[in-house]
């Protein structure tokens, strides 16, 4: 019999732990011989499936053990759960301080998680993402001190690497339109502001989603024209807009041959409509650039796809080859590089030309996450420092367990329970808090991080994480440190106080970020001050430039005589150039200079210097009438005169790469055209080109407001289907300093933070520090010490320590921020001041808090104290 | 009085339990139940209103000794009490005084 099938025996052991054990002989024995009757007829399978349903019906309540209690374990928790409430509801003032610096600590760390992890998901979105690239170039031009990566590339080479290196399987140029397009449809004006022209194979190397339209003839021919859904939407309506006609740059028209959906918000190419890159080339489409299809022009961008496991070094060094056959006289200067596409967003920071494309900055992203995990150390350690200096007051507590028979690591449960819970509720609040100030973030980072992005997965297992992480790494350490003392030298002494050399390192810690990012900060503040308000060289403040387009700018002399028929204007400029925009390079020569001279080309007419206020430093301006002036004559700025090294510029003669040649008969002060944190003053050469693109606008100084207006109603008479677009040349320079604001924004609110925090650190440990040492101060006071001598005491330890944080954190700051500043042209000089500030604010802060609760702590009765044994 | 009543199911029980006599045990009953009313109960059904009725008074257990078969498991055996058999009788006293009360089963009565 001993072979005969058995039932499961799991199921046995289920019944056991479940059912009453004087019921399980009568029960277990009843369920085999079922079985045991089951096998004689049926198979042992279904007999042990029977065996298992029977079973099942055993799990109700009335089998159950009756004496199924709550387990010992159990209580033991809901008891140190319990004591925890109590001790945290106890110690409010420290509750608060932890609290508090769990929720910044935890909100700034979750805030910056998300951003991070936004930031890392850009251009993720295209298949081929891997073997995409970008060509990029380093240009180097030796006597005139060049040395920059751009993206600036020629429309010759794409083609020409496709054409002739195997591994480069395809390509597409890319010109982002500079301004805004208006696409007309049957009288509906529609503005874009984004739109590329490109090569046909863009929309396939790029996963562009295609919504309408024939696949194979979409941007081949010359004025073909794709747009995005939501154009498509506002200019056709529901109708179907493909083969219909549109206006578009240039007053040209253009087919739709298909429409696409919207790139999505974490791609760094965003564009609104695609114009085919055929209706550019000369004697081929309607818009001929010559200078978007030659080798000599550098302003457009190229993409290209190469073959899998290319070996990149190899393929730049292909190009070098390239550029000698076909561009030799740039060979020396131009050195093409690929940047893999899907580091372009992050990584492009060092190359300049990025427009037209969204950029990130993986340093900005570094910084976040670096400041994050500092406010993250100085909450912890605030945390640390509390919790081991509450120690002495949980001994008697600890004691008691001791003795009762707790186990240390029964203890220790006990007071990471204490963190569980603070630390449960710091990222409740946290998350509450990040979903409110998230809008507002966004606004300052200029992001559009959505909402829901708090509540992914990742946000809420890492939130999950903190939580756990901090309970058992912050909350550990004191937990391991007040569950080790022995029984005895608890229950004897009040003052089992916990190490105090490590304390004083936290705290040193603690200062030296908080001193660190003091300066940082101050320097921050002081180089944008510097940069905002640095001479610019003319009177900036009151000029408003309006951009001229195709339709007003052939009326420019009726705007011009509207404008100057108003009281409160007192100077138009209406020219090529304008401040913020409209100027170019070209390569010039002149007799006492050998080479050419790479300058500023600024075309202007015989207003621009009175409207700007430019101070003359010799000769004179253009003046109207002047006979040599329509003939043709040059003005220099001061930068290009000392270049040259003219002693007399006057009448000397420059030579415009065209072969062109006409006498200098002015020279102006230098004046910045662009942001002072990028670019230097550059050699520059005036001449009169009256082209109606921008008009400059100065305005007096009476209702600013009425004047704007009038200004905008006199283009829009003028103007049928183009919007007024202008800005004011003061806000466009402010404008040049985002990124940098960006940063100060920034930098500020860590800084503030972790005061803040440090503050409310030091609070505590002072508060627990004379807790600690109320008998040896109120003895001392008794002995005839004055509160001036105790406060002083207070302060001496603390002052000892903000000194070493300070010699800690600055070497720190002065190498960052020196390293910082270097990236700019004009800087400030790096002076002691921050340093001496971020040292007072420090001192002065720990020694007020000190200071008043020692004071009022001196103050209390020495009875009250010393009576307690 | 609503605590000695007892379900349909229950009376089916405690009958089967005084029918098998001294052999009264939960998986015994569960098959005397099934030849008998041709009704498929399970096991634990059977377990779980003999433990109603222990609670209850109606009938006590015991352990029978040891045996090798059931896997060396001894039976759990039932029995009546005495007030399990004035339950029942009580029970079937009300049912006949019924039954004698319907006129047109009358024929049936003496059955």
């Amino acid at each position: 019999m001993s072979h005969h099938p058995q039932p499961p025996k799991w199921i046995l052991t289920c019944l056991e732990w479940f059912c009453d054990p004087y019921l399980v002989e009568g029960i277990s024995g009843d369920l085999e011989e079922a079985f045991l009757d089951n096998i004689e007829e049926k198979s042992v399978r279904r007999s042990q499936l029977i065996y298992l349903l029977q079973a099942i019906g055993f799990f109700r309540l009335i089998f159950r053990k009756s004496d199924k209690r709550p387990s010992n374990m159990a209580s033991i928790w809901t008891n140190y759960l319990l004591t925890s409430y109590r001790s945290l509801r106890k110690h409010k003032v420290f509750f608060g301080i932890n609290l508090v610096g769990l929720i910044t600590a935890i909100s700034c760390s979750l805030f910056a998680l998300i951003f991070i992890n936004d930031e890392l998901q850009f251009d993720k979105h295209v298949t081929s993402g891997d073997q995409l690239y970008r060509v990029y170039k380093r240009h180097i031009n030796v006597p005139e001190n060049v040395d920059v990566l751009t993206y600036e590339t020629s429309g010759m080479m794409g083609p020409t690497m496709n054409k002739e290196y195997p591994e480069v399987e395809a390509f597409t140029r890319v010109l982002p339109w500079w301004d805004q397009v208006i696409f007309t449809h049957e009288r509906k004006n529609i503005v874009s502001p984004s739109v590329y022209i490109v090569d046909s194979t863009f929309m396939d190397l790029f996963d562009v989603t295609l919504v309408q339209g024939n696949p194979d003839d979409l941007l081949k021919r010359p004025s073909s024209l794709v747009i995005s859904e939501s154009l498509s939407k506002s200019l056709f309506g529901h109708t179907s807009p493909i083969g219909k006609q549109v206006i578009g740059i240039g007053e040209l028209e253009f087919t739709v041959t298909g429409v696409f959906k919207s790139p999505p918000r974490q791609a760094s190419m965003q564009f609104e409509a695609l114009i085919s890159w055929t209706t550019t080339v000369p004697n081929l489409g309607p818009m001929p650039q010559n200078w978007m299809n030659n080798w000599r022009a550098q302003a457009i961008f190229t993409f290209l796809k190469l073959a899998k496991n290319v070996d990149i070094k190899l393929t730049e060094k292909k190009f070098e080859e390239m550029m000698q056959t076909h561009f030799a006289e740039r060979a020396e200067n131009y050195f093409l590089k690929l940047l893999p596409f899907q580091d372009m967003y992050l990584y492009g920071d060092e190359i300049t030309m990025a427009r037209g494309m969204k950029t990130g900055s993986i340093k900005f992203v570094y910084l976040l996450g670096f400041s994050a995990f500092l406010i993250f150390l100085i909450a912890s350690v605030n945390y640390i420092n509390i919790a081991l200096s509450k120690a002495s007051r949980s001994n008697k507590e600890v004691g008691i367990r001791k003795v009762v028979g707790s186990s240390r690591r029964q203890l220790m449960g006990r007071f990471i329970a204490e963190t569980f819970i603070i630390t449960l509720l710091a990222s409740l609040i946290s998350l509450v808090l990040v979903y409110m100030i998230m809008p507002e973030a966004n606004n300052v980072i200029e992001k559009d991080i959505p909402i829901r992005a708090i509540f992914a997965p990742i946000s809420l297992v890492s939130l999950f994480l903190f939580v756990l992480g901090i309970s058992f790494f912050v909350g550990a350490y004191p937990a391991l440190v007040m569950s080790s003392h022995s029984i005895s030298t608890i229950l004897k002494s009040s003052s089992g106080a916990a190490k105090g050399w490590l304390r004083r390192v936290l705290v040193t810690f603690q200062y030296a970020v908080s001193i660190f990012l003091i300066i940082c900060t101050i320097t921050v503040v002081r180089q944008i001050n510097y940069l905002v308000n640095k001479p610019l060289g003319f009177n900036e403040s009151q000029v408003m430039v309006i951009h001229l387009d195709n339709e007003v700018g052939p009326k420019s002399a009726v705007f011009r005589s509207n404008l100057e028929a108003h009281p409160n204007i007192e100077s138009i400029s209406i020219g090529r150039s304008a401040m913020g925009g409209g100027s170019y390079t070209d390569r010039v020569t002149t007799d006492e200079y050998e080479g050419d001279v790479s300058a500023r080309m600024y075309g202007i007419d015989f207003d621009f210097i009175d409207t700007y206020e430019i101070p003359l430093a010799d000769g004179r301006a253009f003046r109207k009438g002047s006979k040599a002036d329509s003939a043709g004559t040059l003005m220099v700025n001061q930068a290009f005169a000392d270049f040259i090294g003219w002693e007399d510029p006057i009448g000397q003669h420059i030579t415009f790469s065209s072969g062109r040649s006409f006498p200098v008969i002015g020279v102006l002060n230098d004046f910045h055209i662009g942001s002072l944190a990028k670019n230097a003053i550059e050699p520059m050469v005036l001449f009169l080109n009256p082209r109606p693109e921008y008009a400059s606008i100065r305005i007096g100084s009476g209702d600013v407001r009425r004047t704007i207006q009038y200004i905008t109603d006199s283009y829009e008479t003028l103007a049928e289907r183009t919007p007024i677009d202008f800005y004011f040349v003061d806000q466009w320079f402010d404008e040049q300093y985002k990124s940098e604001q960006q940063l100060l924004s920034m930098a500020a609110v860590y800084a503030v933070i972790s005061v803040i925090l440090c503050a409310l650190g030091l609070y505590g440990l002072t508060a627990l520090i004379l807790q600690q040492r109320r008998k040896e101060i109120s003895i001392r006071k008794v002995l005839g010490a004055s509160i001036k001598t105790i406060v002083g005491m207070m302060n001496q330890q603390f002052v000892v320590i903000i000194l070493i944080g300070f010699l800690l954190s600055a070497p720190l700051a002065y190498w960052l921020v020196n390293d910082w500043l270097e990236g700019f042209v004009y800087k400030i000089d790096l002076s002691p001041t921050p340093f001496v500030i971020a040292g007072l604010v420090t001192i002065l802060v720990s020694v007020t808090i000190i200071s008043a609760l020692s004071f009022k702590f001196g103050n209390t009765k020495l009875t009250e104290n010393l009576k307690d044994e | 009085m609503k605590g000695t009543n007892i379900g349909e199911l229950e009376e089916l029980i405690m009958l089967v339990v005084a029918l098998l006599h001294d052999d009264a045990y939960g998986y015994a009953i569960q098959k005397e139940i099934k030849e008998r009313c041709d009704r498929a109960i399970t096991i634990s059904t059977v377990h779980a209103s003999l433990a109603r009725l222990e609670k209850k008074g109606y009938v006590s257990s015991r352990y029978a000794g040891a045996t090798s078969s059931r896997g060396g498991r001894r039976k759990h055996l039932f029995q009546l009490t005495q007030a399990g058999e004035k339950v029942l009788i009580r029970t079937k006293e009300q049912r006949d005084s019924i039954w004698a009360a319907i006129p047109q089963f009358g024929h049936l009565s003496g059955l």
